[in-house]
C-alpha cells in the first residue's frame, strides 16, 4: 500500500501504535468518567498525543504538521482505535475540524491560528478544534435545521447540534448552517461562546474518555468574521466535514474491532475447555475467522473510500462505508465477547468497553432514521 | 487487556477438533428430523392436559408482574444501575422487599408448602414482564426461582419442609430469603454444562465425605445472587478422578463457617443482579442438604437447565419489548422534515418486523416452558403427590426419625428412581432441545432488536427517557449465562440425536 512505501510514514504509524498502547495501559476511562464529569478532561493524553506528533499531523508541513493524507489518517486512527476508541475519537474530531478549517479558510487570521495550533500541540492544554453536527430528528417545537439569519447588525444562528467533543475543551468549533434560500454556510465559532447553549449531556456509557455535549441554540449572535465559507465553497466544505467525520469514526471503529477480534483469537488459543483450546472447536474457530473476515472487509472499504479523489463521490463512498463499518464494529465486538463467555461481559477483560465504544461510535453522528427519510445535513 | 498486536496462535483448519457428539449418537438422527411435527404435537397434547387454573394463574402472574414492573421497577431501574456503578456491592433490597408483597419468591413453591404452586411458564412470563422494566432485577428473581426448582425436583419432602417452606413463610413476613445456583467454575465454564464435557473439564470444587455429611472446598465464579443469597444450590464432584460420575448437588448455607464471597464482578449490564465469586473452604454440608443421590449431579443440572433456559429467553424478549416500546414512543414524539417519525414508512416497517421477531421468540419460550411444566407437574404437582403432602401434618416431617429416613440412601434412591422414570432421557432431550432453542432465539432477538432500535434512534438511545442502550447491554448477558448460545447449540444437537421420533 502507498502508505507504507514511505519510510517516514511507516515510522509515524509506529509512533501511533506506541501511543495507542500507552492509552490502553495508562488510561482508565471508567475512572476518568466517574472522577471528572464531562468537563474535567484529562489533558495529559492530548499533551502526550501532541508530543508524539499526532495532534497536528494532518496539517501541511509548512504549517507545522506532517502533511498526513486521507489514507495516512485512516491508518493512524485505526491504530489509535486499537488503543482507546474514546481517546482516538477526540483526536478524530480534532482532525476533522483542522482539515475542514485548513481546506476552507483563506483568511490570514484563521491560517495563523492553525499554525499556532500546530506549534502549541505539545504544550499544556493545547488548542483543539471540533465539529458541531446538526441534529435532524428533534422534539416537536424545536428548530430543526440550523439556520443563519442576516440582521441589520450581524447574523443570528439557531439550531440543534450534537458535539462529539464538548466545546468546553475546544478552542474552535466548526458548525454548518443554512442561510437564505437554504444556501450552506460554514461557521467557525469560538468554543467559549457556545458554553451558554449546552444541553444537559446524556450519561453516556461508551467513549467515556470523550466528553460530549448537545447544543440547543435558540438564538446566538454571530459576526461576519465567524463565517469562513459561503455558497459553493461552503457546499464543498460541508462535504469535506461530513467526509472527515465519517472517515475518522470509521477508522476508529475498524481499529476497535480489530483489537477485539485479535484479543478473542488470542484468548481462545489459550483458554481450554473439554481438554483443548476452545479455538480448536469448530464453532469458536468459525466465529474467530469470521470476525477477521469482517474486519478486513471493513478496512478495505475504508481505504477504498479514502482513495476516492472526487469530493462528491468520496463523501458518498465514505458515508456508505461508515454505515457498513459501524455494523461490523458492533457485530465483531458482540462475537468477541461471546468467544470469551462470562469473562467477556466483565469489565476486567476490556471487551465490553469495546462494545460500548463501538455502539456509541455507530449512533453518535445520527441514527439510521435520518438516512432513511433522507434528512441528512 | 493485552496488546492487540500480540501474536495470536494461528491454527489451520486441519487441526480443528471435528465433533463433540459421539458418532453413534449422531447416527441416531433421522434425516427428516427437522421436519417432524414432534414439538407441535407434544404441545397440543399438553394443552389439553393442563387444568384451567394453570392458564388462569398465568394471566394472574403476568398482570401482577407487569403492574409491579411499571410501579416499582421502571422508575428505579436507571437509579439502581447508577448506584451499582458507583458501589458494585450495592443490592436493591428495598425492591426485593416490595417483591415479597407480590409473592414472586414463592410462586414456584407448591401450595402445600405455602407457595403459589405455579410452574416454569409462569416464571418465564414473570421474567419477561420484569425484564421490560429491568433485566437485572428480572434475573435476580428468576435465578432465585430456578435455584428453588432444583430443590423441588429432588422430591425430597424433608428438604422442602425444612428449607423451602421457610422461604414462603419469610416472604409473607416481607423478608426476602434468596436462593442461587452455583455451577460455573473459574476454569470450567462450558465444561460443566454437559456430562460429556465434565469428563475432561478442569474442576476445582470438590466435596469430601466426612461423618454426617460432606466438606466442600473450591471456588465458583459469576454466580448470580451469589453475594446476596442465603441458600446456594452448589454442584461439586466427590471424586476428583471422575468428576462426571461423581458430580453431586448440595444445598450450601451462605452463613456456614468457611464460606465466603470473593469479588463481586463489575459487569457491562444487568447490574442490579450481582454476580459474585464464591469461595468454599471446608464448608460442612450435612447429608440432609444433599440434593439427589451422589453422582446424579449432571442429570439434575440438565433438568434444571431445561427449566431455566426458557425464562432466560423470556428476559431477552423483555429487553426487546422495552426497546420496541421506546422506538414507538420516540417516533411518536420526534419530528423531522415537518412530519412525525412514526408516519414514515421506514419506521413503520422496522416496528412491524421487530414486533414479529418478538412474537416468534415468545412463542418458542412458551412452548419450551409448557413442555417443561409437564414433567414439573408430574414430579411435584400430581394429584397423588399433592394429596400426600397436604395430608402430612407440617411438623411430622421435621422430627429426627423423618430426617433419618429422608436422608437415607434408600429414600434418595427411591426418589431418583421416580425422577428417572418421570423424566426418561428422550423426554428430557425433547424438553432440553426446546429450551436451548428458546434461549438462543430470545437472547438473539433481545440483542438484535435493542441494537437496531439504538441504531435507528441515534444519540437519543442514550436519553434516559428511552433506556434502549441499557436494554442492549442487559440483553447481551442472556446470550452468555445458562451456557453460552454456542454451548446451547451443541446441547441442542446432542438432544436431537437422543430424541426418539415422536
Amino acid at each position: 500500500m502507498e502508505w507504507y512505501e514511505n519510510e517516514d510514514r511507516a515510522m509515524f504509524a509506529e509512533t501511533a501504535r506506541k501511543f495507542a498502547d500507552f492509552t490502553l495501559e495508562h488510561i482508565d476511562g471508567e475512572a476518568m468518567h466517574e472522577r471528572t464529569g464531562p468537563l474535567d478532561f484529562d489533558w495529559k493524553i492530548i499533551e502526550r498525543a501532541g508530543q508524539a506528533g499526532v495532534s497536528a499531523a494532518p496539517l501541511p508541513e509548512e504549517m507545522g504538521g506532517a502533511g498526513l493524507g486521507r489514507l495516512g489518517r485512516a491508518v493512524v486512527l485505526e491504530r489509535l482505535g486499537m488503543g482507546m476508541a474514546g481517546v482516538a475519537a477526540v483526536i478524530g474530531v480534532h482532525w476533522a475540524g483542522l482539515c475542514a478549517l485548513a481546506g476552507a479558510a483563506d483568511d490570514k487570521a484563521v491560517l495563523s491560528w492553525l499554525t499556532e495550533a500546530a506549534a502549541k500541540s505539545a504544550d499544556e492544554k493545547p488548542p483543539l478544534c471540533g465539529v458541531a453536527s446538526p441534529l435532524q430528528v428533534v422534539d416537536d417545537g424545536d428548530p430543526v435545521t440550523p439556520e443563519l439569519e442576516e440582521r441589520d447588525s450581524g447574523y443570528r444562528l439557531k439550531g440543534r447540534f450534537i458535539c462529539p467533543v464538548h466545546p468546553g475543551v475546544l478552542s474552535k468549533v466548526m458548525a454548518p448552517a443554512y442561510g437564505e434560500d437554504r444556501k450552506p454556510v460554514i461557521l467557525c465559532l469560538e468554543a467559549r461562546g457556545l458554553l451558554d447553549y449546552i444541553e444537559p449531556a446524556y450519561p453516556g456509557t461508551g467513549l467515556l474518555e470523550t466528553p460530549m455535549a448537545g447544543l440547543k441554540i435558540s438564538e446566538k449572535a454571530a459576526g461576519a468574521e465567524d463565517i469562513i465559507a459561503e455558497a459553493e465553497k461552503a457546499r464543498a466544505s460541508l462535504l469535506e466535514i461530513k467526509r472527515e467525520l465519517y472517515a475518522n469514526f470509521a477508522a476508529i471503529v475498524v481499529g476497535n474491532a480489530a483489537a477485539a477480534a485479535s484479543y478473542a483469537r488470542q484468548y481462545s488459543s489459550e483458554r481450554e475447555q473439554t481438554g483443548r483450546p476452545i479455538i480448536l472447536h469448530q464453532d469458536v474457530a468459525r466465529v474467530i475467522e469470521d470476525m477477521d473476515v469482517r474486519v478486513e472487509a471493513a478496512r478495505d472499504m475504508l481505504f477504498t473510500a479514502a482513495a476516492v479523489e472526487d469530493p462528491v463521490a468520496g463523501e458518498a463512498r465514505t458515508r456508505r462505508a461508515f454505515l457498513f463499518i459501524a455494523g461490523v464494529g458492533e457485530s465483531v465486538c458482540l462475537d468477541a465477547i461471546q468467544a470469551l463467555g462470562g469473562y467477556g461481559y466483565m469489565k476486567d477483560y476490556g471487551l465490553e468497553r469495546r462494545l460500548r465504544d463501538a455502539k456509541t461510535l455507530q449512533v453518535l453522528l445520527g441514527g439510521h432514521a435520518r438516512d432513511w427519510i433522507g434528512a441528512g445535513w | 487487556m493485552n496488546s492487540p498486536n500480540a501474536d495470536a496462535r494461528e491454527i489451520g483448519p486441519t487441526t480443528l477438533f471435528s465433533s463433540i457428539t459421539p458418532a453413534e449418537e449422531t447416527d441416531a438422527i433421522y434425516s427428516d428430523f427437522p421436519f417432524s411435527w414432534g414439538e407441535v404435537d407434544g404441545l397440543f397434547r399438553l394443552a389439553r392436559r393442563y387444568p384451567s387454573s394453570y392458564f388462569r394463574n398465568l394471566t394472574r402472574i403476568r398482570e401482577r408482574a407487569r403492574a409491579f414492573s411499571d410501579r416499582v421497577i421502571r422508575p428505579r431501574a436507571i437509579e439502581i444501575e447508577k448506584l451499582v456503578s458507583r458501589d458494585h456491592g450495592y443490592f436493591s433490597w428495598d425492591v426485593m422487599e416490595e417483591a415479597c408483597k407480590e409473592r414472586f419468591f414463592s410462586m414456584i413453591i407448591p401450595e402445600a408448602f405455602d407457595g403459589l404452586g405455579m410452574g416454569v411458564l409462569h416464571m418465564a412470563a414473570m421474567a419477561e414482564e420484569l425484564a421490560v422494566g429491568c433485566a437485572g432485577l428480572a434475573s435476580t428473581i428468576g435465578v432465585h426461582s430456578a435455584g428453588i426448582s432444583c430443590g423441588l425436583i429432588s422430591i425430597d419432602a424433608y428438604l422442602l419442609e425444612k428449607y423451602i417452606r421457610p422461604v414462603a413463610l419469610a416472604e409473607k413476613r416481607g423478608e426476602p430469603v434468596l436462593w442461587a445456583g452455583a455451577v460455573t467454575e473459574p476454569f470450567a465454564g462450558t465444561d460443566i454444562w454437559d456430562e460429556d464435557f465434565l469428563k475432561k473439564g478442569k474442576i476445582v470444587t470438590f466435596a469430601k465425605k466426612v461423618p454426617g455429611g460432606y466438606r466442600l472446598n473450591g471456588r465458583k465464579v459469576f454466580i448470580s445472587n451469589g453475594s446476596v443469597a442465603r441458600w446456594i444450590v452448589t454442584a461439586a464432584a466427590t471424586d476428583p478422578r471422575s468428576p462426571a460420575e461423581s458430580w453431586t448437588i448440595f444445598l450450601v448455607d451462605s452463613e456456614s463457617e468457611g464460606f465466603s464471597v470473593g469479588r463481586v464482578e463489575r459487569k457491562m449490564g444487568q447490574k442490579a443482579s450481582p454476580a459474585a465469586e464464591l469461595i468454599m473452604e471446608d464448608v460442612f454440608v450435612p447429608h440432609e442438604r444433599q440434593i439427589g443421590e451422589e453422582g446424579k449431579g449432571a442429570r439434575y443440572v440438565s433438568i434444571y437447565l431445561a427449566g431455566s433456559r426458557g425464562p432466560v429467553g423470556a428476559i431477552g424478549v423483555g429487553c426487546a419489548r422495552r426497546s420496541l416500546e421506546c422506538l414507538i414512543d420516540w417516533s411518536k414524539q420526534k419530528k423531522s422534515r415537518g412530519g412525525r417519525m412514526i408516519d414514515q414508512q421506514a419506521i413503520q416497517i422496522t416496528i412491524a418486523r421487530m414486533s414479529g421477531d418478538i412474537a416468534a421468540a415468545r412463542g418458542l419460550y412458551v412452548a419450551s416452558c409448557l413442555a417443561c411444566d409437564e414433567i414439573f407437574h408430574e414430579i411435584i404437582g400430581g394429584p397423588l403427590q399433592k394429596a400426600a403432602l397436604k395430608l402430612t401434618p407440617n411438623g411430622l416431617l421435621l422430627n429426627e426419625g423423618a430426617k433419618r429416613i429422608f436422608s437415607s440412601r434408600l429414600w434418595r434412591g427411591a426418589c431418583d428412581w421416580l425422577l428417572d422414570r418421570t423424566v426418561p432421557d428422550d423426554r428430557l432431550a425433547y424438553i432440553s432441545r426446546l429450551a436451548t432453542a428458546a434461549k438462543r432465539m430470545g437472547s438473539e432477538i433481545g440483542v438484535r432488536v435493542s441494537g437496531e432500535v439504538a441504531r435507528v434512534m441515534g444519540p437519543d438511545a442514550y436519553d434516559p427517557r428511552w433506556p434502549v442502550e441499557k436494554a442492549y447491554r442487559d440483553a447481551k448477558l442472556t446470550m452468555i449465562y445458562e451456557g453460552t448460545n454456542q454451548a446451547n447449540d451443541i446441547t441442542h444437537f446432542k438432544d436431537m440425536a437422543r430424541t426418539m421420533r415422536r
